[in-house]
């Protein structure tokens, strides 16, 4: 037993010290992810699943390759980003307006918040039929769609980063002769930050996961209508490309807000994790 | 007496009531220019409620109240703005073209040695630099009052003494009144021309601190002084619970009066 421990853990150092060669964490991390996908092409190449209902790697790769040369995937995506950009300029806009008002007065907060809640215990994608029977079958319903789920999570954010500024803070700035402008610029604004920034990163999920649906509805472009068309003529392999698509978008945006939060909060230190 | 009648500071007949209970009553104080007053008393006492009033910070409080307009206050905990640079810290509220705002704080900063600090973020210093920033934010706003609550409370024991020493030199320097407000009784006999006992929300005794600067707590004025300002806080030195409460040299240097709570 105790010869045991004695031996693996001398030759565990011994590889450290001999710089034996270690599998880097990155290639470690793929290893089942492209198992499975080797899994899932060998199982379709096979027939022992059906292409039809589940497609394959390399298929989806194909269509990926032609709608691509086509130009059909870049346009389609294109539209889909310049919906969300806008739909989420508004609610994000209209959201920080908000979240601002009530935030920093009290009568703001009497008069928006109560509202707010209200209209945020909607299912609000459960609203597409009536905003097509206001809003005609345009560009208008989508972008508001996504205006519309964009703007709760920023409000609340920025709301809940507002109010959750410390007293003792305010106090300071009192006591050192802020008025109320500088008091909002230097000390609330920035002590809100974080939470305005967590309230971004929900708000562009949800921009995507609006789109999926508008995109859906009576389109004649974006890639929710590619999926629409792809299961018209039951062609797995475009769905599938264009979830990947999706996927591939959510990470990137995800990934924007991040860098944007290294940098405007770096006078952080917080726990970076063990 | 000091010249009252240039004085930052005139209290009379001051009290403060939270609902029904009376956290300070009839409190007259005055404080003479360019003198060192300390407030000592224990926990709860209302010592921190007077410093909030007197530095404009409650409004609550009925009696006749004068001070200083041109004022700054070093708070228990630094409160340093954790988003702005050290220096950016150092000259908050204060307008002005931003080359020379960064000149002024980096005088300031140089007088309490932390000059190499000035482009650091507040959440990389250690508690005892976070607090020399706060006293150097004070002091560049050039005040006629400097305000001090508790400003090192919550230091570890070597560097409070250092920070004592420090302040002690740029109140002498800058000729400040200074009203500093504290629980360590060594703390106060440091630093001080005149304590203030403060006892369940009055004035209960002055003591006048003729001892010679740079003081010396081996001095026999230090000493006996130091005994009687325990005594009108309820603490005998040769107490046997107080000493069994804590080790004598640990609750001498520390918080003597948290001692005197716990004894009663």
């Amino acid at each position: 037993m105790s010869l045991a421990t004695v031996s693996t853990s001398s030759s565990a150092a011994d590889q450290s010290a001999a710089g034996t060669w270690q599998v880097p964490r990155f290639v470690r991390r793929l290893i089942v992810p492209v198992s499975l996908l080797v899994i899932w092409q060998v199982l379709a190449s096979y027939g022992i699943i059906n292409r039809r209902f589940s497609s394959s790697p390399v298929d989806i790769i194909a269509a990926l390759w032609k709608l691509a040369v086509n130009g059909q995937l870049f346009d389609s995506l294109w539209i889909s980003l310049v919906r969300a950009f806008l739909g989420l300029a508004l609610g994000g806009s209209l959201g920080l307006l908000a979240g601002l008002v009530a935030g920093l007065s009290r009568l703001g907060e009497d008069a928006l918040d109560s509202t707010i809640q209200a209209i945020r215990t909607l299912p609000f994608l459960g609203l597409v039929p009536l905003f097509i029977l206001w809003f005609g079958l345009g560009e208008t319903p989508r972008i508001l769609l996504v205006a519309l789920g964009t703007f709760f999570p920023i409000y609340l954010n920025v709301f809940k980063g507002i109010r959750g500024v410390e007293e003792r803070l305010i106090e300071l700035g009192r006591s050192y002769g802020l008025n109320r402008w500088e008091l909002i610029r230097d000390i609330i604004l920035p002590a809100a930050l974080p939470n305005a920034l967590v309230g971004l990163r929900y708000s562009l999920g949800i921009a995507w996961l609006v789109l999926v649906i508008a995109e859906q509805i009576n389109a004649t472009s974006g890639l929710g209508w590619l999926i629409i068309k792809a299961s018209e003529l039951a062609q797995t392999s475009v769905i599938m490309m264009v979830l990947a698509v999706y996927a591939l978008i959510g990470i990137l945006a995800d990934a924007i807000v991040r860098l944007i939060e290294t940098r405007a909060l770096r006078w952080q230190r917080s726990f970076q994790g063990a | 007496m000091p010249n009252l009648a240039s004085s930052g500071v005139a209290l009379r007949n001051v009290s403060r009531t939270f609902g029904t209970r009376r956290v300070l009553s009839d409190i007259d104080l005055e404080i003479g220019e360019g003198e060192f007053l300390v407030i000592v008393g224990a926990s709860g006492c209302g010592k921190s409620t007077l410093l909030k009033i007197i530095a404009g910070l409650d409004r609550g409080a009925e009696g006749e109240i004068r001070i200083e307009e041109n004022r700054s206050i070093v708070f228990q905990d630094s409160r340093l703005l954790p988003w702005k640079l050290v220096w950016e810290n150092v000259v908050l509220g204060l307008r002005g073209n931003r080359a020379e705002l960064r000149r002024r704080a980096l005088a300031a900063l140089d007088e309490v040695n932390l000059l190499a600090r000035a482009d650091a973020w507040p959440l990389t210093l250690s508690g005892g630099e976070a607090q020399r920033v706060a006293i150097a934010r004070a002091l560049v706003r050039t005040p006629k009052l400097l305000l001090l609550d508790e400003p090192f409370a919550a230091l570890d024991a070597l560097t409070r003494l250092k920070m004592q020493q420090q302040v002690a030199a740029l109140v002498e320097q800058h000729r400040l009144t200074t009203l500093f407000v504290t629980h360590d009784v060594d703390e106060a006999l440091l630093l001080a021309d005149r304590i203030l006992l403060v006892e369940a929300g009055r004035i209960a005794r002055t003591f006048d601190v003729g001892l010679n600067r740079p003081r010396n707590r081996a001095d026999a004025g230090f000493i006996s002084l130091r005994r009687e300002l325990l005594e009108g806080l309820g603490v005998s030195e040769e107490d046997g619970f107080a000493a069994a409460a804590q080790p004598p040299k640990q609750s001498r240097q520390t918080r003597p009066l948290e001692v005197a709570v716990a004894a009663e």
